[in-house]
């Protein structure tokens, strides 16, 4: 292996890490990382020798996302919507184990807006500083500041009602 | 008062020193901000908690599999690295890398012996779009283009620097090519060997479509919005 592969091999733990913050499921969140390794091992002329290949990975993985959340959106105009009470949560009484904790953090996650969710994610989850996760998105960080507001609190107000 | 996103930029570690101090006093001296600073520090635990729980599991071998190499891919940084060694003519990683894909057998040095009027030349160490290339990156709409232009043209986008970006595909090239000043900078150039007049429709394929991922920023502009970035010349947009 190169020292790209080794380099990608290294940070698949946090890729699925992260995975697990954007997807709406575990298996989702493992498509989304095997997607994401495609990509960037295609994409691997792209990357800077010299530049963070976290970030570079992390943003690929968000444009896979972003990607599938749109054609998921496009497709959900035109599909009926999913029958209520599908997704609603498990046993109260279930014992609280960390998988299980994460299955239900993971559901709260997908009930946020996509921009809230990625951000949440980079920040709460994935420990990036405002200043890298705006870098990441592209976008301001007054923008990034105001949306893990929103999202946070969002976050608080589902997990307590779960 | 201290507003509600410095009180999180707080909880998150993002002020040091008196800033910090400053809400930490304030927060100290209010019962309701200090209830809600503790849900938040416990909102974080919980998702770092049951989060670590993907970071410590074994990755499934499914996914350690997809980072090696199949036997029929070319190891372009093995290339690049052995071409570097060699002093690259490019200089810089990025057309170290863009060396090592002509290296890979990609295009060969058939592109660049037509010289002056060939499809492609090199100016202050960049690749730039000429000759019939050119021509249909300035000129073509995907709208409006006939099924046997023999340079078609993909998607057009915006790229993260806000320049404009137009992927195309030749008869034997295909590639992604960024606006910059009054040429198109090419940013991929791949080969299209396998392919046939008449079967590149559809102008790129999954590896032209793997740049466009890396270099577009939002989505891809529509008919619309592709005539109005003719009319305006492929200027480049102010990035607020």
């Amino acid at each position: 292996m190169s020292a790209f592969e080794k380099g990608v091999e290294a940070l698949l733990p946090r890729l699925r890490r992260f995975a697990h913050g954007l997807a709406a499921n575990r298996a989702d969140a493992d498509d989304l990382t095997q997607i994401t390794i495609e990509r960037a091992l295609r994409a691997r002329m792209q990357w800077q020798e010299g530049t963070r290949l976290d970030a570079w990975l992390y943003r690929i993985m968000r444009n896979c996302w972003i990607d599938t959340v749109r054609a998921r959106g496009r497709a959900a105009r035109i599909i009926a919507p999913e029958e209520a009470g599908e997704h609603v949560g498990h046993d109260p009484t279930a014992q609280m184990d960390a998988k299980i904790d994460l299955d239900r953090l993971m559901q709260a996650m997908g009930k946020l807006p996509p921009e809230q969710r990625e951000v949440v994610a980079l920040v709460l989850i994935e420990g990036f500083g405002y200043r890298e996760t705006a870098e990441l998105l592209d976008l301001p960080i007054g923008t990034i500041s105001s949306r893990l507001v929103r999202g946070r609190t969002a976050l608080l107000a589902l997990v307590k009602e779960g | 008062m201290i507003d509600e996103e410095a009180i999180f930029a707080y909880i998150d570690g993002e002020f040091e020193g008196e800033e910090r101090a400053r809400i930490e006093a304030a927060i100290a001296a209010d019962p309701a901000l200090r209830a809600m600073v503790t849900e938040h520090r416990a909102l974080t635990d919980r998702l770092q908690g049951a989060f670590s729980a993907v970071l410590e599991a074994p990755v499934p071998a499914v996914l350690s599999a997809a980072v090696k190499p199949g036997p029929d891919v070319i190891s372009l940084a093995e290339e690049r690295s052995r071409r570097d060694r060699r002093g690259s003519p490019w200089g810089g990683s990025h057309w170290a890398a863009m060396a090592a894909t002509l290296v890979a057998g990609v295009i060969g040095g058939v592109i660049f012996s037509g010289g002056r009027g060939g499809p492609v030349t090199e100016r202050g160490g960049q690749l730039i779009a000429s000759g019939p290339i050119e021509l249909a990156l300035n000129t073509q709409l995907a709208s409006t283009q006939s099924a046997k232009a023999p340079v078609r043209i993909g998607l057009t986008f915006r790229n993260h620097g806000g320049a404009i970006c137009r992927s195309f595909a030749a008869e034997a090239t295909e590639g992604v090519a960024c606006r910059d000043g009054t040429a198109w900078q090419l940013r991929a150039l791949l080969s299209r060997e396998n392919s046939s007049a008449g079967d590149y429709r559809m102008a790129g394929s999954s590896g032209t479509a793997e740049f466009v991922d890396t270099l577009i920023a939002g989505e891809a502009m529509d008919q619309a919005q592709e005539r109005a970035a003719l009319s305006a010349n492929w200027a480049p947009s102010k990035i607020p």
